[in-house]
Protein backbone atom coordinates (compact mmCIF):
# COMPACT_ATOMS: atom_id res chain seq x y z
CA UNK A 1 0.00 0.00 0.00
CA UNK A 2 1.15 3.53 -1.58
CA UNK A 3 2.21 5.74 2.08
CA UNK A 4 0.02 8.53 2.63
CA UNK A 5 1.36 11.92 2.71
CA UNK A 6 1.55 13.85 5.79
CA UNK A 7 2.74 17.15 6.58
CA UNK A 8 6.49 15.23 8.45
CA UNK A 9 8.29 18.77 9.43
CA UNK A 10 5.17 20.03 11.02
CA UNK A 11 3.11 17.57 12.54
CA UNK A 12 5.60 15.01 13.35
CA UNK A 13 8.74 16.82 14.22
CA UNK A 14 8.38 20.92 14.73
CA UNK A 15 4.79 20.58 16.81
CA UNK A 16 6.06 17.82 18.43
CA UNK A 17 8.76 19.68 19.82
CA UNK A 18 6.60 22.90 20.13
CA UNK A 19 3.81 21.21 22.04
CA UNK A 20 6.39 19.12 24.76
CA UNK A 21 7.66 22.59 25.34
CA UNK A 22 4.54 24.46 25.70
CA UNK A 23 2.92 22.02 28.01
CA UNK A 24 5.79 21.45 30.33
CA UNK A 25 6.66 25.14 30.71
CA UNK A 26 2.78 27.08 29.75
CA UNK A 27 3.42 30.57 29.44
CA UNK A 28 6.68 31.11 30.56
CA UNK A 29 8.17 30.40 27.94
CA UNK A 30 6.54 31.99 24.21
CA UNK A 31 8.09 29.24 21.14
CA UNK A 32 7.20 30.41 17.53
CA UNK A 33 8.11 28.29 14.98
CA UNK A 34 9.67 30.40 11.90
CA UNK A 35 12.92 31.17 9.95
CA UNK A 36 13.63 35.09 10.54
CA UNK A 37 10.58 35.60 12.59
CA UNK A 38 12.09 38.04 15.80
CA UNK A 39 10.50 38.31 19.16
CA UNK A 40 11.50 40.39 21.68
CA UNK A 41 9.87 38.96 25.50
CA UNK A 42 11.65 37.94 28.44
CA UNK A 43 11.96 35.06 27.52
CA UNK A 44 11.30 32.88 24.34
CA UNK A 45 11.95 30.20 21.86
CA UNK A 46 12.60 30.01 17.94
CA UNK A 47 12.76 26.43 16.67
CA UNK A 48 14.02 26.68 12.88
CA UNK A 49 13.87 23.35 10.38
CA UNK A 50 17.26 22.75 8.67
CA UNK A 51 17.37 19.60 7.01
CA UNK A 52 16.36 16.15 6.91
CA UNK A 53 17.54 12.79 4.96
CA UNK A 54 16.12 9.84 4.29
CA UNK A 55 17.46 6.41 6.08
CA UNK A 56 16.54 4.40 3.50
CA UNK A 57 16.49 1.15 5.80
CA UNK A 58 12.51 -0.02 5.66
CA UNK A 59 10.31 -1.15 3.15
CA UNK A 60 6.65 0.11 3.67
CA UNK A 61 7.68 2.87 6.05
CA UNK A 62 9.51 6.01 5.70
CA UNK A 63 12.27 6.71 8.38
CA UNK A 64 14.07 10.17 8.13
CA UNK A 65 16.62 12.13 10.60
CA UNK A 66 15.31 15.86 10.91
CA UNK A 67 18.28 18.78 12.05
CA UNK A 68 16.74 21.43 13.53
CA UNK A 69 17.84 24.45 15.81
CA UNK A 70 16.23 25.65 19.07
CA UNK A 71 17.32 29.04 20.10
CA UNK A 72 16.36 29.89 23.66
CA UNK A 73 16.78 33.52 24.51
CA UNK A 74 16.81 34.99 28.22
CA UNK A 75 17.12 38.72 29.26
CA UNK A 76 19.10 39.42 31.40
CA UNK A 77 19.88 43.10 32.91
CA UNK A 78 21.37 42.11 35.78
CA UNK A 79 23.71 39.75 35.09
CA UNK A 80 24.77 38.57 38.00
CA UNK A 81 25.60 34.89 39.58
CA UNK A 82 21.90 34.01 40.46
CA UNK A 83 20.39 34.81 36.41
CA UNK A 84 23.62 32.88 35.07
CA UNK A 85 22.19 30.17 37.54
CA UNK A 86 18.23 30.53 36.20
CA UNK A 87 19.51 30.59 32.55
CA UNK A 88 21.48 27.08 33.03
CA UNK A 89 18.43 25.86 34.71
CA UNK A 90 16.06 27.13 31.98
CA UNK A 91 18.20 25.19 29.72
CA UNK A 92 18.62 22.04 31.66
CA UNK A 93 14.67 22.17 31.85
CA UNK A 94 14.65 22.67 28.17
CA UNK A 95 16.86 19.78 27.38
CA UNK A 96 15.03 17.26 29.80
CA UNK A 97 11.40 18.26 28.29
CA UNK A 98 13.25 17.64 24.49
CA UNK A 99 14.71 14.32 25.86
CA UNK A 100 11.04 13.56 27.77
CA UNK A 101 9.59 12.80 24.09
CA UNK A 102 11.64 9.66 23.68
CA UNK A 103 9.34 8.02 26.35
CA UNK A 104 6.39 8.34 24.67
CA UNK A 105 6.82 6.97 20.91
CA UNK A 106 9.65 4.19 20.43
CA UNK A 107 9.29 5.65 16.52
CA UNK A 108 10.24 9.00 17.65
CA UNK A 109 14.33 9.62 18.66
CA UNK A 110 15.39 12.88 19.12
CA UNK A 111 18.71 13.92 20.50
CA UNK A 112 20.16 16.89 21.77
CA UNK A 113 23.62 16.75 19.37
CA UNK A 114 25.24 20.71 20.62
CA UNK A 115 24.25 23.24 22.58
CA UNK A 116 26.30 27.03 21.85
CA UNK A 117 26.20 29.35 24.90
CA UNK A 118 26.86 32.88 23.56
CA UNK A 119 25.30 37.17 24.27
CA UNK A 120 22.99 37.48 20.71
CA UNK A 121 23.80 40.73 18.96
CA UNK A 122 20.90 40.99 17.52
CA UNK A 123 19.36 41.30 21.37
CA UNK A 124 21.02 43.32 23.27
CA UNK A 125 21.38 42.23 26.74
CA UNK A 126 20.06 38.67 26.06
CA UNK A 127 21.78 35.60 27.18
CA UNK A 128 21.33 33.03 24.29
CA UNK A 129 21.57 28.84 24.20
CA UNK A 130 21.44 27.40 20.73
CA UNK A 131 20.50 23.79 20.66
CA UNK A 132 20.95 21.57 17.47
CA UNK A 133 18.48 18.75 17.37
CA UNK A 134 18.48 15.63 15.51
CA UNK A 135 15.32 13.88 15.34
CA UNK A 136 14.56 10.28 13.40
CA UNK A 137 11.02 9.67 12.81
CA UNK A 138 9.31 7.14 11.47
CA UNK A 139 6.12 7.17 9.16
CA UNK B 1 3.38 14.96 35.68
CA UNK B 2 6.35 17.59 36.49
CA UNK B 3 9.57 16.51 35.14
CA UNK B 4 12.57 16.01 37.11
CA UNK B 5 15.71 17.72 35.57
CA UNK B 6 19.51 18.74 37.34
CA UNK B 7 20.71 21.82 36.66
CA UNK B 8 23.68 19.86 35.19
CA UNK B 9 25.79 22.53 33.98
CA UNK B 10 25.80 25.26 36.52
CA UNK B 11 25.70 22.41 39.56
CA UNK B 12 27.75 19.69 38.15
CA UNK B 13 29.99 20.96 35.66
CA UNK B 14 31.10 24.96 36.50
CA UNK B 15 30.24 24.96 40.46
CA UNK B 16 33.09 21.98 41.03
CA UNK B 17 35.13 23.39 38.93
CA UNK B 18 34.95 26.88 40.88
CA UNK B 19 35.32 25.40 43.94
CA UNK B 20 38.26 23.31 43.56
CA UNK B 21 40.16 26.46 42.03
CA UNK B 22 38.34 28.19 45.24
CA UNK B 23 40.24 25.73 47.50
CA UNK B 24 43.58 26.28 45.51
CA UNK B 25 43.22 30.41 45.63
CA UNK B 26 42.03 30.65 49.35
CA UNK B 27 40.25 34.03 47.95
CA UNK B 28 43.00 35.62 46.34
CA UNK B 29 41.50 35.41 42.87
CA UNK B 30 38.07 36.53 42.65
CA UNK B 31 35.84 33.89 40.12
CA UNK B 32 32.70 34.73 38.54
CA UNK B 33 30.02 33.17 35.81
CA UNK B 34 29.83 35.35 32.98
CA UNK B 35 30.21 35.57 29.30
CA UNK B 36 31.28 39.28 29.71
CA UNK B 37 34.35 40.70 31.43
CA UNK B 38 33.73 42.36 35.20
CA UNK B 39 35.94 45.00 36.36
CA UNK B 40 36.70 42.85 39.61
CA UNK B 41 39.75 43.50 41.73
CA UNK B 42 43.49 43.44 40.33
CA UNK B 43 42.93 39.82 39.25
CA UNK B 44 39.85 37.80 38.37
CA UNK B 45 39.01 34.66 36.38
CA UNK B 46 36.15 34.43 34.41
CA UNK B 47 34.25 31.27 33.60
CA UNK B 48 31.82 30.59 30.73
CA UNK B 49 30.76 27.73 28.83
CA UNK B 50 31.21 28.05 25.08
CA UNK B 51 29.33 24.50 23.78
CA UNK B 52 27.93 21.30 24.70
CA UNK B 53 28.04 18.51 22.55
CA UNK B 54 26.23 14.85 23.15
CA UNK B 55 29.30 12.13 22.88
CA UNK B 56 27.54 9.28 23.36
CA UNK B 57 24.09 8.30 23.95
CA UNK B 58 23.83 5.34 25.59
CA UNK B 59 20.77 3.22 26.96
CA UNK B 60 20.24 4.33 30.53
CA UNK B 61 22.28 7.34 29.68
CA UNK B 62 23.76 10.45 28.15
CA UNK B 63 27.66 11.28 27.72
CA UNK B 64 28.18 15.26 27.12
CA UNK B 65 31.75 17.11 26.85
CA UNK B 66 31.56 20.82 28.06
CA UNK B 67 33.81 23.05 26.28
CA UNK B 68 34.90 25.65 28.90
CA UNK B 69 36.16 28.92 29.06
CA UNK B 70 38.03 30.69 31.79
CA UNK B 71 39.92 34.30 30.89
CA UNK B 72 42.64 35.30 33.79
CA UNK B 73 42.61 38.92 33.96
CA UNK B 74 45.57 40.87 35.88
CA UNK B 75 45.53 44.57 35.76
CA UNK B 76 49.00 46.18 35.69
CA UNK B 77 51.11 49.25 34.16
CA UNK B 78 52.30 48.46 30.74
CA UNK B 79 55.00 46.20 30.32
CA UNK B 80 55.09 45.47 34.17
CA UNK B 81 57.42 41.64 34.00
CA UNK B 82 55.84 41.85 37.62
CA UNK B 83 52.40 41.41 36.46
CA UNK B 84 53.19 39.16 33.68
CA UNK B 85 55.53 36.83 35.84
CA UNK B 86 52.15 36.54 38.38
CA UNK B 87 49.87 36.15 35.15
CA UNK B 88 52.11 32.85 34.26
CA UNK B 89 52.43 31.55 37.33
CA UNK B 90 48.96 31.68 38.16
CA UNK B 91 47.63 30.38 35.40
CA UNK B 92 50.34 27.46 35.95
CA UNK B 93 48.40 26.78 39.31
CA UNK B 94 45.00 26.52 37.31
CA UNK B 95 46.53 24.32 34.86
CA UNK B 96 47.78 22.04 37.83
CA UNK B 97 44.38 22.03 39.30
CA UNK B 98 43.00 20.46 36.30
CA UNK B 99 45.81 18.16 36.05
CA UNK B 100 45.12 17.17 39.64
CA UNK B 101 41.78 16.67 39.07
CA UNK B 102 41.76 15.21 35.68
CA UNK B 103 40.14 11.84 36.84
CA UNK B 104 36.77 12.44 38.84
CA UNK B 105 37.13 11.70 42.35
CA UNK B 106 34.03 12.20 44.58
CA UNK B 107 32.11 13.96 42.26
CA UNK B 108 30.93 12.06 39.00
CA UNK B 109 33.12 13.63 36.36
CA UNK B 110 36.20 14.03 35.31
CA UNK B 111 38.40 16.63 32.57
CA UNK B 112 38.70 15.12 29.29
CA UNK B 113 41.61 16.08 28.58
CA UNK B 114 45.00 18.66 29.25
CA UNK B 115 43.61 22.28 28.74
CA UNK B 116 44.55 24.45 26.20
CA UNK B 117 46.49 28.34 27.10
CA UNK B 118 46.88 30.96 25.04
CA UNK B 119 48.53 33.86 26.75
CA UNK B 120 48.44 37.66 26.23
CA UNK B 121 44.83 37.73 24.56
CA UNK B 122 42.55 40.89 23.32
CA UNK B 123 39.48 40.86 26.03
CA UNK B 124 38.96 44.75 24.87
CA UNK B 125 40.20 46.17 28.06
CA UNK B 126 43.36 48.08 28.83
CA UNK B 127 46.30 47.89 30.81
CA UNK B 128 45.91 44.22 31.62
CA UNK B 129 47.17 41.26 30.91
CA UNK B 130 44.99 38.15 30.01
CA UNK B 131 45.15 34.47 29.67
CA UNK B 132 42.81 32.06 28.27
CA UNK B 133 42.60 28.39 29.61
CA UNK B 134 40.13 26.20 27.57
CA UNK B 135 39.42 23.23 29.13
CA UNK B 136 36.68 20.51 28.06
CA UNK B 137 34.54 18.53 31.05
CA UNK B 138 33.23 15.57 30.33
CA UNK B 139 30.08 14.38 32.30
CA UNK B 140 27.62 10.95 32.18
CA UNK B 141 23.54 11.93 32.68
CA UNK B 142 22.02 8.73 33.96
CA UNK B 143 18.44 8.66 33.72
CA UNK B 144 15.46 6.37 34.71
CA UNK B 145 14.03 4.26 32.01
CA UNK B 146 10.18 4.01 32.76
CA UNK B 147 8.42 1.11 32.23
CA UNK B 148 5.95 0.86 29.56
CA UNK B 149 2.64 -1.13 29.33
CA UNK B 150 0.13 -0.43 26.85
CA UNK B 151 -3.62 -0.63 28.34
CA UNK B 152 -6.41 -2.43 26.93
CA UNK B 153 -7.66 0.22 24.99
CA UNK B 154 -4.48 0.78 23.20
CA UNK B 155 -4.03 4.98 24.33
CA UNK B 156 -2.02 5.22 27.49
CA UNK B 157 1.61 4.22 27.99
CA UNK B 158 1.20 3.44 31.73
CA UNK B 159 4.46 4.43 33.84
CA UNK B 160 6.11 2.23 36.67
CA UNK B 161 4.90 5.03 38.92
CA UNK B 162 1.03 4.75 38.11
CA UNK B 163 1.16 8.17 35.99
CA UNK B 164 -0.24 7.96 32.63
CA UNK B 165 0.96 9.05 29.31
CA UNK B 166 -1.11 9.79 26.14
CA UNK B 167 0.20 8.40 23.33
CA UNK B 168 0.93 10.19 20.49
CA UNK B 169 -1.44 10.30 17.13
Amino acid sequence: MALASTNAWKVNVEESIQNAIRSEFGSSIAIFRSRDFEYTGNRFCIIRGLDSESNNTMYSRLSSTYNLSLDFYMQDLKRNELTVKSFFKLVSRLEETIYSLLEIDPLFRIEVTEIEYEDDIDFNGYRKASFSLSVRSVR
Amino acid sequence: MALNFNNITYEKIMTPLRDKLKTEFKGSLPIYFDNQQQDIGSKSLRIYPTTQRLEKNRTNSFLNSYELEMDYVIKTNKNSEKALDQMYKDVSRIETVLFNNSHGGSIPYFYAAMPEIEHNIDIDLNDVYASRVTVTVLYEEVHEKFSKFITSNDKFFVLSNGSFYIVRS
